[in-house]
């Protein structure tokens, strides 16, 4: 892959393109930082850690992805950290998920869920960080498969499987949660374990 | 950019990309991020400014220790004590001359066995390499090549007596004696010296010298050799020639009725006999003197500015001495010398 031109004056620090950077991304990654998460504010002070994490990690940036790319995963990391600080990871059974059918959301399921967006959020947080990581970058900030793979050091075919897979886990947290919001009953009792 | 379609064919996808947030970033948040970024480059440039940049240091202290070893070097080669090749540089000539020599300070490790090729099937490559160094005529087996082995090493030692110590223990480990010995003072600057001859085997020589050279710092190394098979040949050659001259005198000797002749070919034979002893003990100190290097050490105490105080002080007693010795011609001297001088301006 062609090295973005701007790699060189990030790992400078040239500041009159690390402005624009800043101008241009703010949004997306405090956006990030919401949806994953924590709340307005401390989505905000993350947003500033991310740019100082950026900032001093700039020598290591080896231009093989765009610099946005480059970026959000910092931001990843910044909001990976601020988690393992909060609260131990709660990684899903494996058993339970090579239990489990499975199975797709409806059409009403998907229209519910559309309404539920910090449901959506908040079960995608909770995901490992493999997963959470692929589904950020494609679907938060819509960063291409092939992309991601070039900044993550993987095969693209590594990360669709990613993404496949971590919908799939999504599903299965967020299936109980929903089985509540339309008031079924009790969904079965493997369901029940992974309810968030 | 919207997700690639053909990904996975999942409902989710819609929910995940139609996840927006209403919530907008605060209204500073782009000012905050840029102030951050400013703290942070000004932090780096103060930085910058108080510690100095190692670069240039390292860069100055490679160049330097560069051009010291260029230096050393350079001075190695041009000073008298740097390392002197201890190879035989006659061997080649010799080895053009004589054929194959053996090595001067070490035997070559015996040759393998060669196991014969098996019959009917050919050479095996052992087989061929022994067939094609099959010695020449007139080969002479490098097991009874004669070298003669003399050294020179002059040392600047600390202390002379241990130092010979030293040496002298090094020597009797070797294997070796001491020939001859000399110990000497150098009265003018308090520096003794000494020097030594001694016989070791041939084979130690070259271990014995590498241990003597760390005794002290080496002057003057030298290594002669010299090959004596040609003349050690040659006096074999003629003490068999003799022998079987004698023995047919022997056989004339008791032949022969004549009296006269008889004694004739007596005193032959003693003269003979006389001749061949004298050539067998030539060939035996031959023998002894390839089979033992001669080794001569000198060792010297190292010039300091201790020792040259010391001999001036030494000095100074004989030189007191004379001057006090004499003092009865030129004391009076000097009073009538000066008495001369005050009476004509008494006058």
């Amino acid at each position: 892959m062609r090295k973005d031109p701007r790699a060189s004056a990030l790992r400078r620090r040239e500041e009159h393109v690390w402005e624009q950077l800043v101008s241009s991304q703010y949004e997306r990654i405090y956006r990030l930082h919401l949806r994953l998460g924590p709340g307005p504010d401390t989505a905000a002070d993350l947003t500033q850690d991310t740019f100082e994490a950026a900032w001093k990690a700039a020598p290591q940036f080896r231009g093989e992805s765009r610099p946005e790319v480059w970026l959000y995963g910092v931001a990843l990391n910044v909001n990976r950290n601020w988690w393992s600080r909060r609260r131990p990871e709660e990684p899903l059974p494996e058993e339970v998920i090579q239990d489990l059918p499975d199975t797709e959301p409806t059409a009403a399921e998907v229209y519910l869920l559309r309404q539920q967006h910090e449901l959506v959020c908040r079960a995608v947080a909770r995901l490992p960080e493999t997963y959470r990581r692929a589904l950020a970058l494609h679907y938060f900030l819509e960063v291409p498969a092939v992309e991601i793979a070039a900044a993550e050091g993987v095969e693209p075919g590594t990360v669709r499987w990613r993404l496949h897979e971590g919908l799939r886990r999504l599903w299965i947290l967020l299936q109980p949660a929903l089985g509540k919001e339309l008031g079924q009953d009790a969904p079965r009792a493997g369901r029940l374990r992974l309810a968030p | 950019m919207p997700p690639e379609p053909d990904d996975f064919a999942s409902p989710l996808d819609r929910v995940l990309t139609t996840c927006p947030l209403a919530t907008p970033p605060p209204a500073d948040l782009e000012e905050r991020c840029l102030a951050t970024l400013h703290r942070l480059a000004e932090e780096e440039r103060f930085a910058a400014r108080r510690a100095p940049s190692w670069r240039p240091v390292l860069a100055a202290a490679a160049a330097g220790l560069v051009l010291s070893l260029a230096a050393w070097a350079a001075l190695s080669a041009l000073s008298p004590h740097a390392p002197v090749d201890l190879s035989d540089p006659l061997a080649p000539r010799l080895a053009t001359v004589l054929g194959p020599a053996e090595p001067v300070f070490e035997s070559a490790p015996a040759a393998p066995a060669v196991a014969p090729a098996p019959a009917g099937k050919g050479k095996t490559p052992a087989a061929a390499l022994a067939e094609s160094t099959r010695p020449a005529p007139g080969y002479v087996n490098p097991e009874r090549r004669r070298q003669l082995l003399y050294s020179v090493l002059h040392l600047d030692v600390e202390e002379l007596n241990p130092a010979l110590q030293q040496a002298s223990s090094l020597i009797d480990s070797a294997g070796g004696f001491l020939e001859e010995s000399d110990l000497r003072l150098e009265e003018r600057l308090a520096r003794r010296q000494a020097s030594f001859r001694a016989r070791v085997p041939a084979a130690q020589l070259e271990a014995l010298l590498t241990s003597l050279r760390a005794l002290g710092q080496v002057q003057v190394v030298r290594n002669d050799s010299e090959d004596a098979t040609k003349d050690f040949r040659e006096k074999g050659a003629t003490i068999r020639e003799a022998g079987a001259d004698e023995d047919a005198l022997v056989a004339r000797y008791l032949k022969t009725k004549n009296l006269f002749v008889r004694q004739r070919l007596y005193e032959q034979i003693l003269d003979m006999r006389r001749h061949n002893q004298a050539q067998k003990r030539s060939i035996k100190t031959l023998d002894e003197a390839s089979r033992w290097a001669l080794l001569e050490v000198s060792m010297r105490e190292r010039l300091t500015l201790h020792r040259v105080a010391v001999g001036a002080v030494s000095h100074l007693g004989p030189a007191l001495a004379w001057t006090g010795a004499t003092a009865v011609v030129w004391l009076p001297l000097m009073v009538l010398l000066a008495l001369a001088r005050r009476r004509p301006a008494a006058g």
